[in-house]
């Protein structure tokens, strides 16, 4: 776990003390942060706080059934979506289908397993996480994209390199770090927004068609640091969304350089997050093949040339080897995705 | 904590308290275990002194929900037969068949009485244990 961040906050709701007592404790035991209520009223305030991720409620309660409560969560408008898991001593279908359709997400039976009760509040944080990181990533790439003077499909392209080093790195194992099939996905997801940052850079220097002045520069290179700061932000809002540490991490990173040498923080080595070594030679790879008002495209081999001359350099030597491994497939989509001579085709 | 957990064994029956089964719930933790048990223990004498009342009254609501919160916890510190007999009263309550609620209410009264003396050995051999 990231010391970073926050530990997802799980409400229990149950006016059975003892019950509520020993749920709390399992929780706390899960890794989650536990607030309780005894009764329906006062976890609906708690809930209205908007701190609360998930809840786990007793079905039969005074005052606010725990029916009553699923129904008013859903009713409110606005606020993050709010996992439920109902606990029911009465596992009965008609008990179940009413629980659902008030608007529960998942029911236990009591007494809790607590093996249970953990896969639950697993399940539970993954479609948390997969709601969020949609939504996030759809209007974070949206913005990034609307300020991005490379438009076309850079982002398309970039997304698609980062997933064959990715792939490249975990299938070889190399990196010596703990890597899944879950990271190139991530990866694959989270690289687009990169350039996030751009948005907090003024129009006439983002947008200006000469060189830059050297404070212009400086300026420019801030695109790093906001969009890091950005993300960072996000993740403290969203501890569960795990693809924003890794976007977080490759914004603020993808201008560093494997010897020291690169902005905003002269990071080397392993100092500098994989994900952003990785993006840092996607990044490149792109600039390099792509046309700009100013140049032309240079073609695949010189472009791999001016890569392997970075091997060690600019580059982790790992990350180069994979590109090299996989380079014809970057050559096969670099032609694949390359901008339309005309924006024509954008419309469609 | 594995002599204690023998003791448990040993002192109950495991229809009277599943001693294995709660210290799952508590995570292992049998100190935690030892606390939940105290306060339940708390919680049921209060409740039951309320089930008389609510007897007395003929407040059939009240006592079906009292039945529920004392079925809930029994649940919880793994009470089986505790539960079972609230789990009867709530029942009988909710169901209205006044005639038997006495009867419910002396046999939970009974098996409540089994299960706070068990409780009472219990906390005495932990104690010992330390
Ligand atoms: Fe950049």
């Amino acid at each position: 776990m990231n010391p970073a961040s926050k530990l997802m906050r799980v409400l229990v709701v149950d006016d059975d003390e003892v019950t509520a007592a020993v749920l709390e404790h399992s929780l706390i035991e899960f890794g989650y942060d536990v607030t309780v209520a005894h009764n329906g009223r006062e976890a609906f305030q708690l809930i209205r706080s908007g701190e609360i991720r998930m809840v786990v409620s007793d079905w039969c309660m005074p005052e606010m059934s725990g029916l009553e409560l699923c129904r008013r969560i859903r009713e409110r408008s606005g606020g993050a979506y709010v996992y439920i898991i109902m606990l029911t001593s009465n596992s009965r279908t008609q008990d179940v289908v009413e629980g659902l359709n008030a608007g529960a997400d998942d029911y236990i039976t009591k007494p809790f397993q607590p093996e249970e009760l953990q896969v639950r509040l697993r399940v539970g944080e993954r479609v948390l996480s997969l709601e969020s990181r949609d939504l996030t990533i759809f209007a974070l790439a949206k913005l990034a994209e609307s300020r991005d003077p490379d438009t076309g499909a850079h982002l398309e392209r970039i997304r698609e390199y980062c997933r064959i080093m990715a792939q490249e790195l975990v299938r070889t194992g190399e990196t010596g770090e703990d890597l899944d099939g879950d990271f190139v996905h991530m990866m694959y997801l989270t690289s687009p927004l990169h350039d996030i940052g751009k948005v907090g850079i003024p129009d006439q220097i983002l947008l200006k068609p000469g060189a830059l002045t050297d404070d212009e520069t400086e300026i420019m290179r801030r695109h790093t640091v906001i969009g890091g700061e950005t993300l960072d932000a996000l993740v403290a809002a969203h501890p569960e969304a795990r693809f924003l540490l890794l976007a977080r991490d490759i914004a603020w990173t993808h201008h560093e350089r494997y010897d020291g040498s690169g902005y905003p923080r002269g990071l080397a080595g392993r100092a500098i997050p994989l994900c952003g070594r990785i993006a840092a030679l996607a990044d490149v790879y792109d600039a390099l093949t792509s046309k700009r008002v100013y140049k032309d495209a240079m073609s695949h081999e010189a472009a791999r040339e001016v890569i392997c001359e970075g091997r060690g350099s600019h580059f982790d030597p790992r990350v180069v080897d994979a590109f090299l491994r996989r380079d014809q497939d970057f050559h096969r989509l670099q032609r694949a995705l390359a901008d339309p001579p005309t924006p024509v085709a954008a419309l469609s | 904590m594995g002599q204690i957990m023998t003791t448990v064994s040993a002192a109950t029956s495991r229809e009277i308290l599943d001693g294995e089964e709660l210290l799952a719930r508590c995570m292992g933790n049998w100190d935690f275990a030892l606390r939940v048990l105290g306060k339940f223990r708390a919680r049921l004498e209060a409740d039951v002194a309320d089930l008389d009342q609510a007897l007395g009254v003929q407040d059939w609501d009240l006592l079906a929900r009292l039945a529920h919160r004392i079925k809930g916890a029994s649940a919880s510190v793994s009470a089986l037969q505790l539960r079972q007999r609230a789990a009867e009263l709530e029942h009988a309550a909710r169901a209205r068949r006044v005639a038997e609620l006495s009867t419910c209410v002396e046999r939970l009264r009974h098996e409540s009485n089994r299960l706070v003396q068990e409780l009472s050995v219990l906390e005495l051999d932990a104690c010992e244990a330390r």
